[in-house]
């Protein structure tokens, strides 16, 4: 029994395997994600008066601020897009004894997110 | 690509593939070492082949799992190539002219060369209870449980698993910290509690709802990717979380409790 090799991991154990760097690089955009969730409650509690809003409208508008957001944009959108293709895992839809595929179980969140965004869109632009 | 005929004839030189398989004898290595070989190329050859031509031919001492060349056994899972499979469908032609490394499951303490120490495993299935507990006892009189395909059909996907441990050798949370119940326990765990026979879920959520259980896993996926029977441990351990979720906020909310 004692004699058993037993083989650690390295350090760098998500680098040896693509799932595992896929994986990590969905874990870095969650960060991008919770950074952004307290930049837009700043952004909210800003907003208290037209005159502290205006001041930080000025800064949104800055090269640095343009990049962050581009920068988050991208994040965010890839954090999406692996949540929900791997919603189906979760979510495990039945029709009779038949199983609904994952892409369509998929496709409908993907297809939520568009409908959702067009609606966005359209409310902030329109 | 060449045709299912064999890749050697009587005048042409043989094609070999060059294997280079880890080598551990407890008995006499402190460190493990690879040992090179170059095995025969044939189109229609597994791992599993090479490995079998190597014992008979060069090595008898080399010493692995396996028993059914069929994918059902589930005893012949190794590293090939950095990734957990199944030897015995695991093609040469797939690494061909390139050499392939074998090596023991990952994660797993090696016993003997290609052998790891399954013990973990089969403690994890005894502590997640994976068995049929009936809701309560029942005498032959009754007959049969009755079971519709609908109820079949809820756990059929789960109950595929051959025990290879390819997806525990998948899962970086299992090898970084092996208090894990792991992906396959897990699964297995799910497959009965969503089995209309069974009644003990309360029971197995001791232990699947706890820490080392499916609060454990942080979704990396890869068992799903690896299970060479589609099992998907990844989707079963999500639906604990689900599930213990929802029966937390019931227990929670409802006076009456959710039983
Ligand atoms: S869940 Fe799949 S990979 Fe894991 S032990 Fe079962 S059959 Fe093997
Ligand atoms: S020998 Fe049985 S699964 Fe490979």
């Amino acid at each position: 029994m004692s004699k058993d090799y037993i083989r650690p991991m390295s350090k760098t154990w998500y680098m040896e395997r693509s799932y595992w760097r896929r994986f990590m690089v969905r874990e870095l955009t969650s960060a991008f994600v919770a950074i952004y969730c307290v930049f837009l409650l700043y952004a909210a509690y800003q907003a208290k008066s037209a005159d502290s809003f205006s001041v930080f409208f000025e800064y949104l508008k800055k090269p640095a601020s343009l990049i962050w957001h581009f920068v988050v944009f991208l994040m965010v959108t890839w954090h999406t897009i692996t949540w929900f293709a791997a919603a189906p895992k979760a979510l495990r839809v039945y029709k009779g004894e038949d199983r609904v595929p994952e892409p369509i179980v998929a496709g409908a969140h993907f297809a939520a997110w568009l409908v959702v965004s067009l609606v966005v869109a359209w409310l902030v632009m329109g | 690509m060449a045709s299912n005929a064999a890749t050697t004839n009587g005048s042409g030189a043989e094609k070999t593939i060059t294997l280079e398989v880890f080598r551990y004898l407890p008995d006499e290595d402190s460190e493990p070492r690879y040992d090179t070989y170059e095995v025969p190329y044939k189109q229609e050859w597994v791992v599993l082949d090479a490995l079998n031509w190597i014992k008979d031919n060069v090595d008898g001492s080399l010493t692995y799992r396996w028993s059914c060349r069929m994918a059902v056994c589930g005893s012949c899972g190794m590293m090939v190539n950095g990734e957990p499979e199944l030897t015995c469908s695991s093609f040469l032609r797939d690494h061909y002219p390139n050499k392939i490394r074998v090596e023991p499951l990952s994660h797993f303490p090696v016993m003997r060369d290609l052998v790891i120490n399954m013990d973990d495993f089969m403690h994890k299935m005894e502590d997640v209870k994976t068995w049929l507990i009936p809701k309560e006892p029942r005498n032959l009189e009754d007959g049969e449980y009755r079971q519709s395909p609908a109820e079949l059909a809820e756990y059929k996907d789960f109950s595929m698993c051959i025990n290879c441990m390819l997806c525990y050798s998948a899962c970086p949370v299992y090898g970084l910290d092996s208090t894990f119940v792991g992906p396959a326990a897990l699964a297995l765990g799910q497959r009965y509690n969503l089995d209309s026979r069974d009644g003990a879920e309360d029971e197995r959520a001791d232990v699947i709802q706890s820490d080392h259980g499916v609060w454990h896993c942080t979704f990396v996926g890869a068992c799903s990717k690896v299970c060479p029977k589609s099992v998907d441990p990844a989707g079963a351990i999500q639906m604990g979380k689900v599930k213990g979720t929802t029966d937390w906020i019931k227990s929670k909310l409802l006076p009456w409790g959710s039983k």
